[in-house]
């Protein structure tokens, strides 16, 4: 009893179960077991234990280390003064250094809006319609490159930090389209030498993994497959908390760098069904995707459901100068305000068509006599001609709720609308 | 410089204080070290706890270390008194959590474990002089195998291993009547109190 409150360490349980325990010490630590269920509970475990010795110092590095990292948020009284004054310094500098890197990418992104119209237009003319899409991506991509170096030759200097960071998020994304393109384009050769240097890529990153390391920067990979194992190429990953995205390459993997360890990131690809999944930076994911239809025929679907495709002989008809539908002004003393233009625009945009019981829109002419107020607005509006019963009440609400008129007042003019 | 010194002094400050005040010096400061300092001292304690439950070495490791993170965040909000068995607590509530969460691996809590858990404090019983005749008197109403079994383990004070090489009985039943043995005696005891009183 006289060594009730020895404290034991997990040497004495080694001893304990090697046998390697003299009795009386043996009866001592069953005696203090006995007393607490703690120590008791302990002394079963290290039953279980392998290398008592390593296993112990390996815990005291891991612990430390967690310390240490932890030591950030957890600033030590006795040294607080010159910690806060380091700590107000590093902040500082890094809300200065995030205010200027913020100015610069709003900078950009008004450049890159205006390129990718250019872009657009100029791609159209090369490629078949439909491909336009991914041609498109692809210049925006390649150009954000470009800035993006531009940007980080110009400010490396001053903040190498986040320049370098950004363009690592864009790499995956970047490498997975220049497979992508080409593919699509039915290049297979260039796929298949493009898939290497992917390869090769994909091995520099992990290789550079060392050195990130250092930065406390974890990199969170894995692959995607269907439900038979199979590599789903070009499935995006987004992650939830920071809006990134990456992309899968033709052999289904993807990468991430990431300050946390882990995160929680959604799968997606055309034909599957999103996943969300939880990434760790130590174990590589495999996401199995489930096939499912409805996201193909959905594209269709609203493509063809559009209200604009109805109208899209109204646009059309601008090139014939508005006769179907439109406006035909045959008072010359009367003339919409802004031109004859905007109001055809304004008939295009607003005139809704009547359909018949079939749900077929019906077609005709209206003409409607008309004056106008001290204001300009459309007054005694009558039907003079009509090849459309149906559609002249439409007609009528249109001319009414139009733009206003320029002419004289009392002055009748007519006007056509065509259905 | 006077950070070295600081340090120093922390450290000294650290390695004699008191579980309960470093609890507070730690709820006060939120320095991670005096909480490293606290665990430290029950670390191969806590790792037993986890071996015992997790029977992975591996597994163990990562638990102890889970249970020091979920420590960092628990102690700033509870009010702990006494913080030895309330670290017990928690590192076996995680142990069976974990446990619990890993799918197609039923958790099977042996009866053993079940009856180790019972804290009687019966050394606090056993000092008191003025208890011992009646110990005694109790002792000898132990059934048979329970009464050769504390004698040997606390008047001989012999090992379990010993008690079962002597009496040729297994060492896990020396020990449940040495769990059972103690049972009854403060069963009795308590009896006896009161009969006294």
């Amino acid at each position: 009893m006289k060594e009730k409150n020895k404290t034991y360490t997990a040497e004495d349980f080694a001893r304990y179960h090697a046998g390697t325990m003299p009795d009386n010490e043996m009866n001592a630590l069953e005696k203090a077991a006995l007393e607490d269920p703690f120590l008791e509970d302990a002394l079963e475990g290290y039953v279980h234990a392998h290398a008592v010795e390593s296993d112990i110092a390996e815990l005291q590095a891991r612990l430390t280390e967690k310390q240490k990292n932890k030591k950030v948020f957890f600033i030590s009284s006795v040294a607080q003064s010159k910690w806060w004054r380091i700590a107000a310094l590093f902040i500082v500098i890094a809300g200065a250094g995030y205010f200027f890197y913020r100015v610069n990418s709003v900078s950009k992104e008004h450049s890159l809006a205006k390129n990718e119209i250019k872009a657009s237009t100029e791609k159209k003319a090369n490629i078949a319609p439909g491909k336009t899409d991914s041609a498109i991506v692809k210049d925006d991509i390649a150009f954000e490159n470009q800035t993006e170096s531009k940007f980080a030759q110009k400010e490396e200097p001053a903040f190498p930090k986040e320049p370098r960071r950004e363009k690592e998020i864009i790499a995956p994304v970047q490498k997975s389209e220049s497979v992508q393109a080409p593919s699509q384009d039915n290049k297979l050769k260039d796929g298949i030498s493009s898939d290497s240097r992917l390869k090769e890529a994909y091995k520099k990153e992990v290789s550079k993994d060392a050195d990130l390391e250092v930065e406390k920067e974890y990199v969170l990979k894995g692959k995607v497959t269907d439900e038979n194992g199979h590599a789903v190429p070009f499935a995006s990953i987004t992650d939830k908390a920071r809006d990134k995205v990456a992309v899968t390459d033709t052999a289904g993997r993807f990468l991430f760098r990431s300050k946390d360890s882990s995160m929680q990131a959604t799968a997606s690809a055309a034909g599957y069904a999103s996943k969300d999944v939880k990434l760790k930076n130590d174990t590589p994911s495999t996401i199995a995707m489930n096939k499912t239809n409805a996201g193909l025929n959905e594209v269709v679907v609203t493509a063809l459901g559009k209200r604009k495709q109805l109208k899209e002989p109204a646009y059309a008809s601008k090139a014939l100068n508005g006769k179907v539908p439109g406006v035909q002004i045959t008072s010359p003393g009367l003339q919409p305000s802004g031109g004859k233009e905007k109001f055809d625009r304004y008939l295009e945009e607003n005139l809704t068509l009547t359909y018949d019981e079939n749900n077929e829109p019906l077609t005709g002419e209206v003409v409607l006599s008309f004056t106008i107020n001290k204001k300009g607005r459309p007054k005694n509006i009558k039907v003079v001609r009509s090849s459309c019963e149906p559609c002249e009440k439409e007609a009528i609400n249109l001319l009414e709720n139009g733009p206003a008129w320029i002419g004289r007042e009392h002055v009748p003019g007519t006007v056509m609308i065509k259905f | 410089m006077d950070n070295f010194i600081g340090l120093a002094f922390l450290k000294k400050i650290l390695s004699t204080e008191s579980d309960h005040d470093l609890v507070q010096l730690y709820k006060t400061a939120g320095n991670i070290d005096t909480l490293g300092e606290l665990y430290q001292r029950y670390m191969e304690l806590v790792y037993g706890v986890c071996l015992k439950y997790m029977k992975e070495p591996e597994e163990a490791k990562d638990c102890v270390i889970n249970i020091f993170e979920e420590l960092v965040m628990k102690l700033k909000k509870h009010e702990v008194d006494n913080f030895k068995p309330w670290l017990y607590q928690l590192a076996k509530n995680h142990c069976l959590m974990k446990l619990r969460s890993k799918k197609g691996r039923p958790v099977n809590i042996d009866i053993d474990v079940v009856h180790l858990s019972e804290n009687i404090h019966l050394d606090d019983v056993m000092e008191k002089e003025m208890h011992l005749t009646t110990m005694e008197s109790c002792i000898e109403q132990l059934p048979g195998e329970q009464k050769q079994a504390i004698k040997m383990f606390y008047l001989d004070e012999k090992c379990y291993r010993e008690i079962a090489e002597k009496t040729g009985t297994d060492i896990n039943k020396v020990r449940s009547f040495i769990q059972n043995g103690r049972r009854n005696l403060k069963i009795c005891m308590e009896k006896q109190a009161l009969q006294k009183a």
